[in-house]
């Protein structure tokens, strides 16, 4: 007899050793069971997971004469007959080849007459998919109403290609990909009964490189008992299917995590001299660092990874050291190098760029942390007591590197306390407040383009106007919506709460915002001091402000 | 030993040369992997083994058989590539295919049928493939090629025995050109490099004179980083000329590098030839820019690694490596990816058609922002 391969050898001959496709095996049992048996099915999902076996032993259960449990008897004639091939009641036809509209015709006008000898004509049509559109359509009303003694079942990796008038006319059954450990067990089944000796290792391996398929995992393993033999070994396996071993990865992880930039480098200078591919290194990369992921999310609630305990526990020390939100950027910045590897100009110099900036990633302070230091900040100035009898609250807050230029001020401004010095703060931060008012509503701008601080004491800030405007003006800022939004910025850059009180200030015409004239002596001073002209060359700087709030 | 000269994949030679001692040849194969590193010439070489008239190890390659199948004229031998502007295989060829295999062979003593890119093939094609895969006349062999399996119907793949390559080890690749091209160690490198494990893609670079066109775009990109904005509108001009110039000769030169081909099967249709020349012109030049900007992106590659590394990582560009540490001294880690990115992206806008000049100025602007005190570097 010539050689079968796996696939075939160990083909499903029963519901029952149908594998991960349980909802289905059910459905159809079910439908057997009740007498519910539609006339049209539609099995849908990726390569090698059952569906032509499933459409065989469905046929061959409904035909079957003593069918036990809704199981095939595998003994009686029509059951020999079909596994023999011979059967001329359940015609299994391959789609892709006889698709044309001439094809279809053709099972049309055989569905009229009765079955030879089982209960059921059935018609399975494989890679339904690639029929063609005057094909389906010339199938449409057969498909709708077919005789009582007609059975059709189709099977497509590419359901959405089939029409949707053929789809609305079957009963769709969508198949699962496979899980891991289910093929595993079956390659482990397979291995024993064959009598070949294979690391559990290796078979997990071939079972995550079928990608859910069990057709794919049984001819790598055919293909890996033809390579190396009755002893299959892990690292066969990853030399047949050209992975990337699983130190490798590690190493990397590692260097990436110690921040060692030669040796990440020395990694895929490795990867390149071996000859791997790129891309398949990086999707291992991506798996790895997922693994990571779920450790450090779920700790030891973890379910079960397909990893060896050392392994387990290397990667559990890895997941340790790096932060969740790390990990994250880790895999998206990973997925997108995966994404753009093929159009790279030199998969080298980009595979080696895109390790280098993991480091990078790893060490940068994430969007989120600063966010996190900003707000506790925030609660801190607020929650600290007023201005005026603190002394030493918030300070050491100040001095953290984060602050912010308002907290700065606040903090420089708490030594004080006379109302002649507040108001300087006041001018001072003046024009940044009209900006900020000036954003939330550009009105107020133009209204208070013409007035000026004119006193602050007890959180009154009484802000005046020449007195050819002041009624107008004053009228119209005066309503509650518009003295809060200036009483917040007043109050955010001061750094407590401000009320405005709107007045007129006469002859105090030479308020002046822009600079006092204690401040035009200091700026001279500024500009002649050595040090700070040396400051000014080393960053290229120039000086815009000269204030005197730094004093106090 | 019957695939000895070969660079690398002695796994898949090994497989091929075990399959023949113990009579076991498939009479499909599906040869997958990467472009350029080698399938074809492993198919060709399996019709000599299978062929050639001298009854030692491994095909002669000096007699009136192994000549022929060199030169695609041996009557036995087919080898099947797409056609025309789309570059595709259609129903037609495969028709024809299929006569030929079902021929009696005219003097050899096993037909061979080697279709390249078969992932060219339309889907009528294919299935029209599907038969003659799976029960071929006998003393057949067919060989698919393919570097997209994935493009292929499963129902092929599954109808083969398929060998996959990976792409050559760099060292190796490096190793040939020294030992059998006798090309300088340092060069050997740089061309190892910018291949990315793609033989066939080394060999190019090689005979396209690699070496003088680098150390050409090194230099633009030399004096780039020492001179003023003036300059480098100098160079844009002069970059520009350049293409200008090489489109004008395209034709020409594709005439040229035809010859390092091994020859087109049977007479093509002259329109047909046309139209292919005019799309490999096109790809042609875009290679060359293509090549240009890897040069460039090698060169700050090696700039980054020695920012970070210092001199404990290989550089690429081994001659240059005194430049490059000062250079590397002058930019920030950031600016210089920004530079690496910034010449992909320029390869991606030119792809696109945007106008060279601009491209190039834009890039040139990115690069010097990124390297202060430009004038002080080299």
């Amino acid at each position: 007899m010539s050689y079968l391969v796996l696939a075939r050898k160990w083909r499903p001959q029963k519901f029952d050793e149908l594998i991960g496709q349980e909802h289905i095996a059910k459905t159809l049992k079910n439908s057997i069971k009740t007498g519910r048996v539609a006339h049209a099915y539609l099995f849908a999902g990726s390569r090698g997971i059952g569906k032509t076996s499933t459409a065989r032993i469905f046929a061959r259960v409904l035909n079957c004469q003593k069918p036990h449990n809704q199981e095939p008897c595998g003994k009686c004639q029509s059951c020999v007959e079909v596994s023999s091939g011979s059967s001329i009641d359940i015609i299994e036809i391959d789609g892709a080849s006889n698709n044309k509209v001439d094809d279809i015709r053709d099972i049309r006008e055989t569905v009229q007459y009765m079955p030879a000898k089982g209960k059921f004509k059935i018609y399975i049509i494989d890679e339904v998919h690639m029929v063609t559109t005057q094909g389906f359509n010339a199938l449409l009303k057969t498909l709708e109403e077919p005789p009582g003694h007609v059975k059709f079942f189709f099977a497509t990796t590419a359901p959405l290609k089939v029409p949707i008038t053929i789809r609305s006319r079957c009963q769709r059954l969508d198949f699962r990909k496979i899980p891991v450990h289910l093929i595993v067990e079956k390659l482990e089944e397979i291995v024993k009964k064959e009598k070949i000796k294979a690391e559990k290792p290796a078979l997990i391996l071939i079972a995550k490189f079928a990608d859910g398929s069990m057709r794919d995992a049984q001819s790598m393993l055919d293909q890996m008992i033809s390579f190396a033999g009755e002893n299959i070994r892990e690292k066969d396996v990853v030399s047949m299917l050209g992975i990337v071993d699983k130190e490798m990865i590690q190493d990397i992880v590692k260097s990436v995590i110690e921040g060692d930039a030669v040796a990440v480098l020395k990694v895929i200078e490795k990867v390149f001299d071996m000859g791997k591919d790129p891309g398949t290194f990086i999707s291992g990369l991506i798996e790895y660092f997922r693994n990571l992921l779920l450790f450090s999310v779920l700790g030891k609630n973890m379910p079960a990874l397909e990893l060896s305990p050392e392994d387990e526990k290397k990667a559990c020390g890895f997941a340790s050291r790096l932060e969740t939100s790390v990990l994250k950027d880790i895999i998206s910045s990973l997925v997108d190098v995966e994404a753009r590897i093929g159009s790279a100009l030199s998969v080298r110099t980009f595979l080696e760029i895109a390790v280098l900036e993991l480091i990078k990633l790893k060490d940068r302070v994430s969007i989120d942390n600063v966010i996190n230091r900003l707000e506790k900040l925030k609660e801190k100035i607020e929650a600290s007591p007023n201005r005026e009898d603190n002394n030493s609250g918030e300070r050491p807050a100040a001095r953290q590197s984060l602050v912010s230029e308002p907290v700065t001020r606040y903090a420089k401004k708490d030594n004080s306390s006379s109302a002649e010095v507040e108001l300087d703060g006041v001018k001072k931060i003046w024009h940044e407040a009209m900006a900020g008012i000036s954003r939330m509503k550009p009105i107020l701008k133009a209204y208070l383009v013409e007035s000026r601080p004119v006193s602050f004491s007890d959180d009154v800030l009484v802000i005046g106007f020449d007195e050819s405007f002041q009624n107008m003006h004053i009228d119209a800022l005066r309503t509650p919506e518009n003295v809060k939004i200036i009483e917040r910025q007043f109050s955010m850059r001061l750094g407590c709460s401000v009320k405005v009180s709107f007045g007129f200030c006469g002859g105090q015409k030479n308020v002046k915002i822009e600079s006092t004239e204690e401040e035009s002596i200091l700026s001279d001073d500024v500009t002649k001091n050595p040090h700070v002209n040396q400051v000014l060359d080393l960053f290229n700087a120039k000086i815009t402000d000269v204030n005197l709030g730094g004093r106090g | 030993m019957y695939f000895k000269e070969i660079v690398s994949h002695e796994r898949q030679c090994g497989i091929l040369s075990e399959a023949i001692d113990n009579g076991r040849l498939a009479h499909t194969y599906l040869f997958c992997g990467p472009d350029g590193v080698g399938k074809k010439l492993v198919a060709v070489r399996l019709a000599k083994v299978l062929n050639c008239m001298a009854e030692n190890n491994g095909p002669c390659n000096t007699c009136g058989i192994c000549r022929r199948i060199e030169e695609g004229i041996y009557p036995d031998v087919k080898i099947l590539k797409p056609r025309g502007k789309d570059r595709i295989i259609n129903v037609e060829s495969v028709g024809e295919l299929q006569r030929f295999a079902n021929q009696k062979a005219y003097e050899s003593k096993i037909k061979v049928i080697i279709i390249d890119d078969a992932h060219r093939m339309r889907p009528d094609a294919s299935n029209k493939l599907l038969k003659t895969l799976e029960e071929p006349p006998a003393k057949t062999v067919l060989i698919l090629i393919t570097s997209r399996p994935d493009m292929l119907f499963a129902t092929v793949i599954s109808r083969c025995q398929a060998i996959s390559f990976n792409l050559v080890p760099e060292a190796e690749i490096e190793r040939y050109l020294m030992d059998v091209r006798e090309v300088e160690a340092g060069e050997a490198r740089v061309i190892a490099s910018l291949s990315g494990g793609r033989i066939s893609e080394a060999i190019k670079l090689l005979s396209d004179g690699l070496a003088e066109k680098r150390s050409g775009y090194i230099n633009f990109m030399k004096s780039l980083l020492k001179g003023n904005a003036a300059a480098m509108f100098d160079i844009v001009k002069r970059l520009k000329e350049q293409f200008e110039e090489m489109e004008k000769n395209s034709v020409k030169m594709i005439m040229k590098s035809k010859k390092l081909d091994y020859g087109e099967f049977s007479g093509n249709a002259v329109d047909e030839l046309e139209d292919e020349f005019k799309a490999e012109a096109m790809s042609m030049i875009q290679a060359e820019k293509e090549e240009m900007f890897g040069i460039w992106q090698l060169w700050f590659r090696d700039i980054l690694i020695t920012k970070e590394c210092g001199a404990e990582v290989n550089i690429i560009n081994k001659k240059d490596s005194g430049e490059i540490r000062l250079l590397s001294e002058k930019a920030e880690y950031s600016g210089i990816m920004d530079c690496i990115c910034a010449i992909d992206n320029a390869r991606k806008m030119l792809r696109y058609h945007a106008d060279l000049s601009m491209v190039m100025e834009d890039l040139f602007i990115t690069i010097m922002k990124n390297f202060k005190n430009r004038e002080a570097v080299i």
